[in-house]
């Protein structure tokens, strides 16, 4: 948010009498993303860590589909969740605060991708970067080389790290072959959402390995179309404690290996389908079942810090 | 509904809930925090959970005896120590703990009144790190006084998820975890001199080299502070330390035996000044240490070995004094140090 915006703003909190729904707005709003957060980034980052530290070499191809599944949720319900959240202070104090995520995995082009993505960070890029050096003004191949650098700052911006000047690259050099051959309106609409879908996977696979011989590691892996080992112990670091004790009660435990598929297809599905919090903010009106899921998410959340550690030592 | 009814339901829904799993928390209490395990219910106490029981145990348990050290305490059985050495006995076994561990839980114990005598395992590793070095993240609102930072505990969902495991437990016909059987390995693992034989790849070569100084200073300043205090602090307080007998087959595989030497040399010089401590040293006890059958690998034994040392104390034997000790380490290291090792594989 750029200071005009927010000083205008802040001054009108002040003067307006406070808007009667912002407050039961603000709180839904922020349970979303706490729920976000904590519930669901959180346990998708137990899994993504476990992977990235060394679960990645014994990791047969599927999971390592999974793997970076995983942190392309996560990433998306951590940083969304935290906007959510500031979304919903901002309302409790009358500030409106500018959409952050569009429903970015719904992109059918890697620039669609950017006009849903971390907007904030978009527009002042493009406001402070791409329009001084030109924008698109200064002939074709200027435009691109904007876009290029763009790209390579945002990376950058991101961290000191190859990966992250990497992924700034993959992401600039789709962004600008989109623009220059226009490739992606020829396909059909279903092979639009895969092709970004799965090009920001990738994009993010580079984002978040330690280093890029790891990123390919990881890629080598999948393409040795290894289906053989156990799926289950990999994936259930990201089964809840709950979950697990819930499935010995019905004694289903034999059945955990499908718990962290299911939740990953559940989120596929979530990011496909549902509205964004900002939409459902937009047409907000407080209802019981409304308030029963604030309640539900924010207790769960509240119950859920400080979580139990599980110690590995076994021998001493 | 009205904007207003939606924020109050929210605040007084959440403390609603809240309050419920605080009520039950408390009530069942699994990890024994603020009362004794129910009679009418079973608690399963998991063996990797110990970090969160051990604090619950000795506060509200009651006992004249502490059983503690790393995993080498885990196969007491308090029942016999209770036997042979006419005592109550908890075992508040902290696998991998390190010297601030043991500290951590002195500070629990100073708080209790009746404890009269703490049996400790030494094990060197324990000592040669860092002074505020721990092994692990202890939950440490369970070992202090301190009220409000406990809804960690009771209002967390983990409280309640462990509440609800005493409950199936107990629905299910489950077992209590007795003291015997808290954190004892013994069951689930299988003891063999195969068993053994399996980490036995031939002997290494020792170190000779050390920077003797500087593991002076770290084993010095983590006993200064992690063990001396409670020492001095309670003079009318028994500290019973042992030197658990690791298998043979652990020293082929060591490479800084002579590190471990000196380092026992400086504990037991440290802390044999102390009317209120006995040093026993198993480590040397040849009939045990060679007598594979009962190691599930090279270090960890069974309650056969555990009830031994038992009788060992019971009788005084194999006790440290400042007159015999330069001469039993020197027994020990040459013994281990002209072992015949590549026999075991024969025998």
């Amino acid at each position: 948010m750029v200071y005009q915006d927010f000083s205008a703003q802040y001054e009108r909190s002040f003067a307006e009498k406070k808007k009667e729904n912002n407050l039961s707005k603000g709180l839904y709003a922020f349970a979303l993303g706490l729920g976000k957060k904590i519930l669901i980034a959180d346990m998708l980052g137990k899994f993504v860590n476990a992977g990235f530290s060394s679960g990645y070499t014994e990791y047969n191809s599927v999971v390592l589909i999974l793997l970076i599944l995983s942190y392309t949720l996560q990433i998306y319900f951590d940083f969304s969740g935290y906007s959510d959240m500031a979304v919903g202070l901002g309302l409790m104090l009358n500030i409106r605060l500018p959409q952050n995520f569009n429903s970015p995995y719904k992109a059918m082009s890697i620039n669609d991708f950017w006009k849903r993505w971390h907007m904030s960070l978009t527009s002042f890029f493009t406001k402070y970067l791409y329009i001084p050096l030109g924008g698109n003004r200064k002939g074709e191949a200027r435009t691109y080389l904007n876009v290029m650098i763009v790209f390579l700052l945002s990376g950058l911006w991101h961290g000191a790290n190859y990966t992250f000047l990497l992924w700034g690259i993959l992401h600039g050099i789709a962004s600008a072959a989109e623009k220059k051959f226009k490739y992606v309106d020829k396909l059909h609409a279903a092979l639009q959402w895969m092709y970004t879908f799965c090009f920001v996977n990738i994009a993010w696979l580079f984002f978040r390995a330690d280093s890029i011989s790891q990123a390919i590691a990881i890629l080598r892996g999948i393409f040795q179309f290894d289906f053989t080992g156990n799926l289950g112990s990999a994936l259930s670091a990201m089964v809840l404690p709950e979950i697990s004790f819930l499935l010995n009660v019905l004694h289903w435990e034999q059945y955990i290996a499908f718990v962290p598929v299911i939740f990953l297809f559940i989120l596929v599905c979530a990011v496909l389908q549902c509205r964004n919090t900002d939409e459902k903010i937009q047409s907000f009106q407080p209802t019981v079942f409304k308030l029963a899921v604030t309640i539900f998410i924010m207790s769960w959340c509240v119950l859920s810090f400080g979580e139990k550690v599980t110690f590995i030592y076994e021998m001493f | 509904m009205k904007n207003k009814t939606f924020v109050m339901g929210t605040v007084v829904g959440v403390f609603i809930i809240l309050f419920i799993n605080s009520v039950i928390v408390c009530w069942i209490d699994p990890y024994q925090q603020y009362h004794k395990p129910l009679k009418e219910l079973s608690y399963p106490m998991e063996m990797n959970s110990f970090a969160y029981y051990n604090p619950g145990i000795a506060k509200n348990y009651e006992y004249d005896t502490v059983i503690t050290g790393s995993s080498m305490s885990r196969a007491f059985l308090t029942s016999y120590v209770d036997q042979v050495l006419q005592c109550q006995t908890v075992k508040l076994s902290m696998a991998e703990a390190r010297g601030k561990d043991f500290a951590d839980l002195f500070e629990v114990l100073e708080q209790q009144e009746n404890w009269k005598r703490v049996i400790m395992g030494i094990d060197t590793f324990a000592f040669k790190v860092d002074k505020d070095y721990s092994s692990y993240d202890k939950p440490l609102y369970l070992y202090d006084n301190n009220v409000w930072n406990d809804l960690y505990y009771v209002a967390n969902k983990d409280g309640l998820i462990e509440s609800c495991k005493v409950l199936l437990n107990t629905i299910r016909g489950g077992a209590h975890t007795s003291m015997d059987a808290y954190q004892n390995y013994v069951l689930d693992n299988t003891f063999s001199r195969e068993q053994v034989l399996q980490y036995y790849t031939g002997k290494v070569e020792w170190i000779t080299e050390y920077d003797a100084e500087q593991l002076r200073d770290t084993v010095l300043d983590n006993i200064n502070q992690n063990l001396i205090p409670y020492i001095e602090r309670n003079p009318d307080r028994e500290f019973i330390f042992y030197f658990p007998p690791y298998s043979i087959v652990r020293w082929a595989n060591t490479t800084d035996v002579e590190e471990d030497f000196a380092c026992m040399r400086i504990i037991i010089e440290k802390l044999i000044r102390y009317s209120n401590v006995s040093i026993y040293f198993y480590q040397g006890e040849e009939e045990v240490i060679t007598d594979l059958d009962h190691y599930m690998d090279t270090i960890h034994f069974d309650s056969v070995i555990a009830n031994r040392i038992v009788d060992y104390m019971a009788d005084a034997e194999n006790k440290l004094t400042t007159e015999n000790y330069e001469q039993v380490l020197n027994d020990w290291m040459t013994f281990i140090r002209e072992y015949d090792y590549a026999a075991l594989q024969m025998k």
